[in-house]
This record gives C-alpha cells, structure tokens and sequence, in this order.
C-alpha cells in the first residue's frame, strides 16, 4: 500500500511543533532537575527561552491553520476519525514494538491508530502545559495554592508527553521499521 | 463506520487534567511525588530544590564570615557569627513556598530579627528600605524597612536545629515567612540601609515587586 506522502504544510506543522517541544523539553528538564540547573546556571535565560518556546508553539497553532485551513481541517479529519481497523492496532502491542505490525488492507489510511492517538494525546497534553504554565511563569496573579496545582498539572503533562513523545520517535525513527532503523536494513 | 474518536480523545485529556487539578484533592502532588520518586533528587529528603542563578554554590569559612549592616545607619555594624548570635536568636516556623509551585511545609528556622539589627545599627531618619547582597554578589534584593521590621523576618542561621548548610545559604540568609523564598537572600554578606527599595535580581528580570504569597 502506497501512503500519500506528507504536504510542504504538515512538514512544517510537524517540524515547527516538534523544534518547539524540543526546546521546551531540554529547558524545561534543565529548570526541573536541580543538579542540571546549578550546572546550567542563568536560570532567567533558560526560563526566557521556555516561554519564547510556548509561545512559537502557540503561535504555529494558530497560524499555521488560518493560512491553511482547507488542508489542515483535512489533516485534523484524518488524525480524529478512527474506523474498526484502527483498533486492530492496539491488540497486538507486541508486533508494534517489535515493527512486524502489518496494518489490515481493507481500509487504506494515512495514520495508524498509534499516530491517531499520539495526535490526540499530544495535543490535548500541550493545551494542559500551556494552560497550567500561565500560573507558574505569572505566579503574582494568583493564589498560591492555584501555582501548587498549576505545577502539579505542569510535571504530569510533561511525564505523559516525553512518554508519547519517546514512544513516537522509537516507532518513527529508532525501531526496526522506522528511518534509522530501514536505512540500517539496506545495508 | 468510523467514529471522531481522536476528537474524543482531546477533549477526554482535557477534561480529564482539569478535574484531576480541580477535583483531585491531594490525587496530583500526590501523583506526581509518586512519579518523581525514582528520580533521586526530585523529591530530596528535607523537601527543598535547589536552584541557582550563576551555576555554583558559594561557601564561606564560618570563622572568617562577617555580616556588614551599614549605608544610611548611625552605627554600622560587622558582626560574626559568634556576635550576630548574641544579639538574641528566635525561631520561626513557616511553611516555604517557591514560585516555581513547589512548598515545604512547617520549616523551622532559627535566626536573629531582622528588626533587631537593623535597630543595633541606628537607622537614620532618611532610611526606608533594605538592600541585601549575597556573599558572591550575584543575587541582591530589596525590602521595605516596614516589612523587614515585621515579625517572622529573620536573618537565619539555623534549619530543623542545625547550622544552614551551603544549599540553604549558609551562614545566613533572608526569611521573610509571608513572602515567596526568591526573597530570601542566600549567603547573605551586606545589609545597607538606603532611601528606597531598588529593583532586586528577579524584579529586573520581570517577576513583579510585591513578593507576597497569595491566598
């Protein structure tokens, strides 16, 4: 089966939104981890280059839909609309992790369930982040007891999206049927 | 057929985040000490991170460290440890809360009034407010002298009955109980009393000036 290759758009969504998350990540394990901060140092820089981060995020979001919408309402379609197939994928975990997972040919998609659910899952985890760091990086507005929560919120949607996240780029890059790992195979 | 069940799944974790943050009672940090755990220093033992804007600890012999309260003072004042003692400690017990979300509760500190020694110095008429420098330098902060005189603040010396360890700004720093821990100068060196509060190391960097910690 032949996949329609990604558009010059959903390119630049993913890879804008994935720069993002990688900045956000590395700063925000740097201001996360004591040991890392204190060898780091420049805590304002670091906390800076987080919210310029979220804000290049939100910024994409926005964006990038308003000047494509057709597509991107397309993409959106796609990624949210699961049929019976889809959870053929989450019945045998072992052949996804191991590559050998060979999607039903009934119904010929773009997405597999994994990539559906990590669409959905990702960005529901990135609205919390966004939504849970306005208290923490604006902490004279509110209560303390709202930036205890936000951060409470902040930490667990940051465990759940490195999970996601390293879960995506082990199917997508490192496993035997991603990238590296098909490049290896020709060798 | 097939169904949204992305969209589903969208607003699920939304939803699902929301009330576990409003809803959840003690359910989050609890989650998230549970988390951390494994992680070592993420959930240190006395319950304090430790954060640093200049990438080192400062450490200071005890022997040779001196606290200087001069600026707008009749009688500046040097002390060491031995003589700032003497002046009459107290203990202070509060709950520390960092504007990063974390907080330790009830932290008992023992120190000298902050009132009491800026009053050993003499404060001049034209002093209103107190510049305070870390030892190294690199960290300085301001208070009113109408806060800096109210009870609870405290130049401290002393945690949980023990000397201040170099992580917790030894051999004194700031506690001020009702405001966020930036304001709590580590490894404080100098005391001067000036005209008015400047613009301390955070503010300059954005935070706003009024540090109090609100219900």
């Amino acid at each position: 089966m032949t996949r329609t290759p990604a558009s010059a758009t959903e390119k630049a969504l993913h890879w804008s939104v994935a720069a993002a998350v990688l900045v956000l990540l590395v700063t925000g394990v740097v201001m996360y981890v004591p040991s890392l901060s204190q060898i780091v140092g420049q805590r304002f820089w670091v906390r800076t280059s987080h919210l310029v981060a979220a804000i290049v995020l939100v910024a994409v979001v926005l964006v990038m839909p308003a000047l494509r919408w057709g597509e991107l309402r397309r993409l959106e379609r796609e990624l949210s609309f699961w049929d019976r197939g889809d959870w053929d994928w989450f019945r045998r975990p072992w052949d996804v992790f191991l590559s050998s997972y060979q999607e039903p040919a009934s119904a010929p998609r773009r997405f597999n369930a994994g990539q559906k659910l990590l669409a959905a899952l990702v960005a529901s985890a990135l609205v919390l982040l966004v939504v849970s760091g306005v208290p923490m990086y604006w902490w004279w507005l509110f209560a303390g007891e709202v930036v205890q929560r936000a951060r409470d919120l902040h930490v667990l949607a940051s465990f759940a999206v490195t999970a996601l996240i390293a879960g995506h780029v082990y199917l997508a890059a490192l496993g035997p049927s991603g990238l590296l790992g098909k490049r290896a195979a020709k060798r | 057929m097939s169904q949204p069940v992305g969209r589903r799944l969208f607003l699920a974790g939304l939803a699902g985040g929301v009330a576990l943050i409003a809803l959840g009672g003690r359910l989050p940090g609890a989650l998230r000490s549970w988390l951390e755990g494994p992680l070592g220093e993420l959930s240190p033992s006395d319950g304090f991170h430790f954060y640093s804007v200049t990438g080192s600890i400062p450490s200071w012999d005890r022997a040779g460290w001196r606290l200087a309260v001069d600026g707008l003072v009749d009688k500046p004042l040097s002390l060491s440890l031995d003589e700032l003692t003497s002046i009459g400690l107290q203990t202070v017990t509060a709950d520390f809360h960092c504007v990063s979300g974390w907080s330790v509760s009830s932290v008992r500190w023992r120190g000298v009034s902050l009132a009491a020694l800026v009053d050993l110095a003499a404060v001049r008429p034209a002093g209103r407010a107190l510049r305070l420098e870390s030892g190294d330098g690199a960290y300085v902060d301001y208070l009113d002298l109408e806060v800096a005189r109210k009870p609870g603040v405290i130049v401290a010396l002393g945690i949980r009955d023990t000397p201040l360890s170099s992580e917790r700004g030894a051999p004194a720093r700031l506690v001020v109980p009702f405001y966020y821990g930036y304001k709590g100068v580590k490894w404080l060196r100098r005391i001067t009393v000036v005209e008015s509060a400047g613009v301390g190391y955070w503010e300059a960097r954005g935070y706003d000036a009024d540090a109090r910690i609100r219900d």
